[in-house]
């Protein structure tokens, strides 16, 4: 409304627009080829101005963070890993190695399974060592609501990794040479097992295997200058079970880290 | 596209091997690998669940032992529950019932439970009962298959749970004295590992001579109420222990050097109280290296050579000058024998021989007679008519005392073999019979020679070349068929000889063993013996000791080797035994020669003959004469005193069944026997 009236005061103020009259010889002109009229002000623009909104993650030197996870384990004890990530692009690929402890709970299941002669495969609280490969499937520049929320960069990432599992304690007491075959072998061997006996929750059998591997997607939300949020799902595959001993089948995991890439 | 193929078939593969686990379970068996996480059984059982109950001690012991696949948790609990006429005793845990003796806490590791638990208990129990309790808070059991005896009164070496006996150390001056568990069911190191411990104490104790009962009562353990009267008191004060063993601090006195045990009073404790008994600790056999070593001085003997040759034609120079540098008999005196059949040639052969014997043996050294014989008679009377010579000097020289002549080394022109019964121990007659097909291309591969010397390479051809080596005392025949091939320079040569025998002395006494045996006895080497004596023999790798035989003194017919002297002194004991060796050869020679790997290339019908020489050392005769000591120390022990008593074995274990007479006779006494202070837990099963 303020603008309808404003325009209507401009043109009614102008000399082509209003009742013809004498011409002041003396009047200056120079100024006239300068003139506009509004409407083509109002059409024509006035300045650019832009802000980035994708992130380029394969050009980061390097990214780091913190991760958190769940273990959907399949049995009656609730495990909780927190840690940090270290990640670096290589092309379409993604390196990332990360180290996290693992608390482990029982729940009132086991402690009632502990009354009875029986067991149920789980893991005592330990460290877990992953080395993950990550492939982008897919990606692109999306906006964010609310508004406020600035537009992000998002990377679909399938993703194959090996985990190694540390005991804490489980090798005290062993000989240095038994120490050095222990911490390579697939297999947790009977002295742990008797270490471990101490530490293991109730009606808890201990799982044998030392290594995993998992597979799963990864979505980094990268917001500038960045900022990356990684909500992250894997799968253990039980190939290696025989070989390992392992009592755990199927599992799930998911995992959320925050970060920055450099 | 190749890796696209491989990291797809790869893919498929893990993909496979990850529902391969969804089919079974590699752990439980079950297809529960895609599944939640199975319930397993820890299979729990009971590998000892046996009580003993002691009528004499009022005592009921109780022992456990639990194993689990899984393990089991520190909450678990063993209870025990059983009745008597006077009380009834529902299922309790064994941690809230009061021992009557001391039970150490057992780790069997995180898949047992184990230990044990004595009650008093002054009635015969019944309805014995034992069962796992999985968790303390649980209702969950596992009842045990209970083993459960009664031990009724009888004699007390028996019917007790612990016997005390003692032992000695090796110096027979320490006593270590030793409890024992005697259970039904459970081993005497059985239930240490199980954390019984009991206590003994020692006091009272004596030395003397007492009469113990024999396999009764093994140990002696209560074999009289007290010491009996007669010993010698020793002032050693009380010694107490919850361990198996423990030694006195205390030597006894020079003056039970004699005495054959020692007595002491060993107190034990049970339900009631305390029991005091006599317990006996038995010197072990005294004993010694019967003849520790035999030893024969081994001197070099100078040749006395003769080249024997037909003089009146020649056979072949090549062949003569090969014997001579061979035997090393350059210059020797010659002996024609071109009227070898006349009669009476063989004395005068050996007259010839006798009268330079005498001539060498002024310069006191032992001799033996070397002999090179240069004919062609293939009817073998030449060497008879030779043997017959040799006949009338060795025995005779045999048995004589150094200076004499050992023996005889005689090289052939061709293969012979000795026929005079006494010629075959004191003859090397060279060459072997045995190789006399021996063609150059032809070498027996593997037969036994009476003279084994034969090329250490056999023939070899390797395309146009040709390889072989000449016997170092080789026959006329194969060294003439050698050198028409390859040449004299590839026959190779003796270096040196060295001929070796034992030295004789004035006492020496050679004893006919067989057909071809000897036994000397060298000095007079001779082995004392009481009737009470026993003797040990270890079968030694040493095949010296295998020569040694022994004759009893006064029985010249009885000559055994020496591994029947325990069972011969056993039968019928003699004061003395004569040691002697036996020998089927008297001498050894040390031939160092050059031998040479000859070679003929031919190459269209041209023959080039080429050699390789090398350096080699060989023995002939009797292998024994290398040595100068037979060491018998390990060989032949020597029981002096306490010979009937038992002893330890090589592993420590006390063996109270097993006297040193009987048991050791044909064995190896080598026995491991306690050392102060060490005490705590002997080996004793």
């Amino acid at each position: 409304m303020i603008l309808e009236a404003l325009a209507l005061a401009l043109l009614c103020a102008s000399p082509d627009g209003g009742v013809a009259g004498p011409v002041d010889p003396t009047a200056d002109t120079s100024i006239e080829r300068f003139r506009a009229p509004l409407d083509a002000l109002l059409e024509r623009p006035v300045g650019e101005a832009s802000r980035a909104v994708r992130f380029d993650w394969r050009r980061s030197r390097i990214g780091f963070g913190v991760i958190s996870s769940s273990l959907l384990e399949l049995n009656n004890y609730s495990s909780f890993r927190i840690g940090g990530y270290v990640r670096k692009a290589l092309g379409n690929f993604m390196l990332e190695g990360a180290v996290t402890y693992v608390f482990v709970f029982g729940s009132d299941a086991t402690n009632k399974l502990a009354l009875t002669p029986y067991r149920q495969f789980g893991r005592p609280p330990r460290v877990e060592v992953d080395l993950t490969v990550g492939y982008a499937i897919a990606e692109g520049v999306v906006t964010s609501r609310p508004g406020l929320v600035p537009a992000a960069q998002l990377v679909l990432t399938a993703n194959v990794g090996v985990r190694y599992l540390f005991y804490p304690g489980g090798l005290a007491g062993l000989p240095a040479l038994d120490v050095a075959a222990a911490l390579f072998a697939p297999r947790i061997s009977d002295a742990e097992i008797t270490n471990l006996d101490k530490r293991r929750l109730p009606a808890m059998q201990v799982d044998r295997a030392r290594y995993g591997l998992l597979a799963g997607f990864t979505l980094d939300v990268y917001f500038q200058p960045g900022i990356a949020v990684t909500p992250r799902v894997m799968m253990a595959l039980p190939v290696f079970s025989g070989m390992a001993g392992a009592g755990l089948g199927w599992w799930w995991e998911l995992s959320l880290a925050v970060g920055a890439s450099l | 596209m190749r890796g696209s193929r491989a990291s797809t078939r790869l893919t498929f593969a893990l993909i496979a091997a990850a529902l391969a686990s969804c089919l079974n379970d590699p752990a439980s068996g079950l297809p529960v690998g895609c599944g939640k996480v199975p319930i397993t059984d820890i299979n729990a059982g009971f590998s000892i669940a046996d009580v003993s109950w002691f009528e004499d001690e009022q005592t009921m012991f109780v022992f456990y032992r639990v194993d689990a696949e899984q393990g089991l948790q520190p909450e678990s609990v063993i209870e025990l529950e059983y009745r008597t006429d006077d009380v009834v005793v529902p299922w309790t845990p064994l941690g809230d019932l009061t021992p009557v003796h001391t039970h150490v806490p057992v780790d069997c590791g995180v898949t047992s439970r184990c230990g044990s638990i004595s009650l008093a208990v002054r009635k015969p129990p019944r309805d014995v009962g034992l069962r796992l309790r999985y968790h303390r808070a649980g209702q969950v059991s596992l009842d045990a298959p209970v083993l459960f005896n009664v031990v009724g009164l009888g004699p007390t070496h028996r019917t007790r749970s612990l016997a005390v006996y003692g032992v000695f150390d090796e110096a027979n001056t320490r006593v270590q004295w030793r409890a024992r568990h005697q259970f039904p069911t459970i081993r005497n190191e059985q239930a240490t590992e199980l954390g019984l411990r009991r206590r003994f104490s020692i006091t009272g104790a004596g030395f003397g001579d007492v009469q113990l009962p024999g396999a009764e009562n093994p140990y002696g353990y209560a074999a009289s109420p007290v010491c009996p009267n007669g010993l010698t008191a020793l002032p050693w004060p009380e010694r107490r222990t919850t361990e198996r063993a423990i030694f006195e601090t205390t030597e006894l006195p020079l003056a039970a050097s004699t005495a054959p045990l020692v007595c002491a009073a060993a107190t034990v404790t049970d339900a009631i109280g305390e029991f005091t008994t006599t317990a006996f600790a038995r010197k072990n056999p005294q004993v010694r290296s019967a003849f520790p070593a035999l030893r024969s001085p081994i001197r070099e003997n100078t040749p006395v050579g003769f080249l024997l040759r037909i003089c009146n034609r020649v056979i072949s120079q090549e062949h003569l000058d090969m014997q001579l540098q061979r035997l090393q008999l350059d210059g020797a005196p010659e002996l024609c024998l071109d009227d070898f059949q006349a009669v009476g040639f063989a004395d005068r052969l050996a007259s010839s021989f006798k009268q330079r014997i005498d001539a060498t043996r002024a310069a006191g050294k032992d001799m033996i007679l070397v002999l090179a014989v240069h004919h062609d008679d293939t009817t073998g009377r030449l060497g008879r008519v030779i043997e017959a010579a040799l006949e009338q000097v060795l025995p005779p020289e045999r048995d004589k005392s150094s200076p004499r002549v050992s023996g005889a080394f005689l090289l052939d022109s061709s293969a012979y073999r000795v026929t005079a019964g006494t010629l075959k121990t004191l003859v090397l007659w060279c060459p072997s019979r045995l190789i006399t097909q021996f063609d150059l291309d032809v070498v027996p591969a593997a037969s036994e020679r009476d003279c084994p010397l034969l090329p250490d390479q056999p023939d070899l051809l390797l395309g146009p070349f040709k390889l072989n080596q000449l016997p170092i005392l080789p026959t006329r025949q194969q060294y003439l068929t050698f050198i028409g091939k390859y040449s004299v320079a590839q026959a190779g040569s003796v270096k040196k000889i060295v001929y070796l025998a034992p030295e004789r002395t004035a006492v020496s006494e050679n004893i006919p063993v067989g057909e071809i045996g000897l036994v000397t006895r060298f000095n007079n080497e001779t082995i004392s013996a009481e009737p009470t004596d026993a003797f040990s023999f270890c079968a030694s790798e040493d095949p010296g000791v295998a020569r040694m035989a022994v004759q009893p003194v006064g029985a010249p017919e009885a000559i055994v080797q020496l591994s029947m002297l325990p069972r011969l002194h056993q039968a019928s004991p003699f004061q003395l035994y004569s040691l002697g060796l036996g020998w089927e050869s008297p001498f050894i020679l040390r031939l160092d020669y050059e031998s040479r790997l000859a070679a003929a290339a031919t190459v269209a019908t041209f023959t080039l003959p080429f050699g390789i020489a090398s350096a080699n050392q060989r023995f002939l005769g009797a292998d024994q004469w290398k040595r100068e000591v037979f060491p018998l120390a390990d060989a032949l022990t020597q029981c002096t005193r306490f010979c009937d008593h038992p002893t330890f074995d090589s592993a420590g274990v006390y063996q109270p069944l097993a006297g040193f007479r009987q048991a050791f006779a044909e064995q190896c006494y080598r026995p491991k026997f306690p050392v102060s202070p060490e005490g705590g837990f002997p080996v004793d099963p």
